[in-house]
């Protein structure tokens, strides 16, 4: 129920993916309801979606949780703890992986039991943006009892690491609460 | 068919260009087909597209690739190479023919900071019409190089509306 109208509204939903012991085979989905405790006469209006992909990394001997991962990150002095493809070197590390890999993740918006949009779309470009956010042309509407679900999902498989495997896919809503009107 | 509107609509597609063993030739292209599933009084409207280039691909035999798709880089300092592989073109097609009437570079979007480019109109895609999305590699790539070119078309869904006539314009 809103204390003002319309109301801002930023919801976050956390999605772990922990290979460290096991592949993940690829469309592999981790879905987290959203409670957004809304009144019969109103609804809400998503504006826009921020992604934030965190992992377990290596920056030069360094093991760290949950660090924003990078994603056209060059290490500066220490080439020896990154991992080089094609001629290019990357962090973060991943030991044992081809390259380093793990943020090839899509979303889905769930709205009802329906896709809106209705297809699952990309989570690295937006990722990726210096803003990280992505606005929507027009707001997705969320009624009344509606169930409201955010789903990620990983686009590749991602091959066990035992020491670096785990990526956390935070998803942000911005959007608003307010008083349904009638036009 | 719309839930509501206009309803938002974000479509990606993924092109792979490489099996991890022979060149990508110049001029090699990977189409791939969106399906929007609208109704006959509905149309899509592209605003934008969002594009991003990855290293890594499918790879030889169905795989050593995958899982590994992180994003190239577009301005490596001196400790690093420079980016190889990333020139490549972008075409719409709707219906059977190329909106906007041109390809364009996806390493330009795929570098700035936003990552996307907006159209100053709207590409219309009406009922029935295919859509597809048609990457080409425009530089030979060396053996062994792997890319994934992701774009997002960001757009709408919404049911078509009659546009109202002026009658000061009617003659007669």
């Amino acid at each position: 129920m809103v204390n003002q109208d319309p109301q801002p509204e930023v919801y976050q939903t956390t999605h772990t993916f922990d290979y460290t012991g096991g592949n993940i085979v690829a469309n592999t989905t981790r879905a987290v309801d959203v409670f957004t405790y809304q009144a019969n006469n109103e609804e809400f209006r998503l504006y826009a979606i921020k992604v934030e992909i965190e992992g377990t990394v290596d920056y030069g001997g360094v093991v760290t949780a949950d660090v924003e991962l990078c994603c056209d990150n060059v290490l500066p002095g220490n080439t020896a703890g990154a991992t080089i493809v094609g001629g290019m070197v990357y962090s973060p590390q991943n030991i044992g992986a081809p390259s380093f890999g793990g943020m090839d993740f899509n979303i889905g918006i769930r709205v009802g039991g329906q896709l809106i949009p209705s297809t699952t779309f990309d989570a690295s470009t937006i990722f990726c943006k210096d803003s990280k956010t992505m606005a929507l042309t027009t707001p997705v509407i969320v009624l009344f009892k509606q169930p409201f679900q955010i789903e990620v999902s990983n686009a590749t498989t991602l091959a066990t690491l035992a020491n670096y495997g785990i990526r956390t896919v935070k998803i942000t809503l911005i959007g608003e609460l307010g008083i349904q009107k009638q036009y | 068919m719309a839930n509501q509107n206009p309803q938002p609509e974000v479509y990606t597609t993924r092109h792979v260009f490489g099996d991890n063993a022979a060149v990508i030739s110049a001029g090699t292209r990977v189409t791939q087909t969106v399906y929007t599933n609208q109704a006959n009084n509905e149309e899509v409207r592209i605003y934008g597209i969002m594009a991003e280039i990855m290293a890594g691909g499918t790879g030889a035999a169905g795989g050593a690739f995958n899982g590994s798709n992180g994003p190239v880089c577009c301005s490596c300092d001196a400790i690093d190479t420079a980016p190889t592989c990333m020139d490549f073109n972008i075409t719409l097609l709707v219906g059977a023919n190329a909106v906007p009437s041109q390809s364009f570079s996806i390493e330009s979007i795929a570098c700035k900071d936003d990552k996307t480019l907006t159209f100053p109109v709207p590409v219309l895609v009406l009922f029935q019409q295919p859509l597809s999305v048609v990457i080409t590699n425009n530089t030979q790539c060396l053996a062994g190089t792997n890319r994934t070119v992701k774009i997002s078309l960001i757009g709408e869904l919404a049911i078509q509306s009659a546009d109202c006539v002026d009658p000061s314009l009617i003659q007669g």
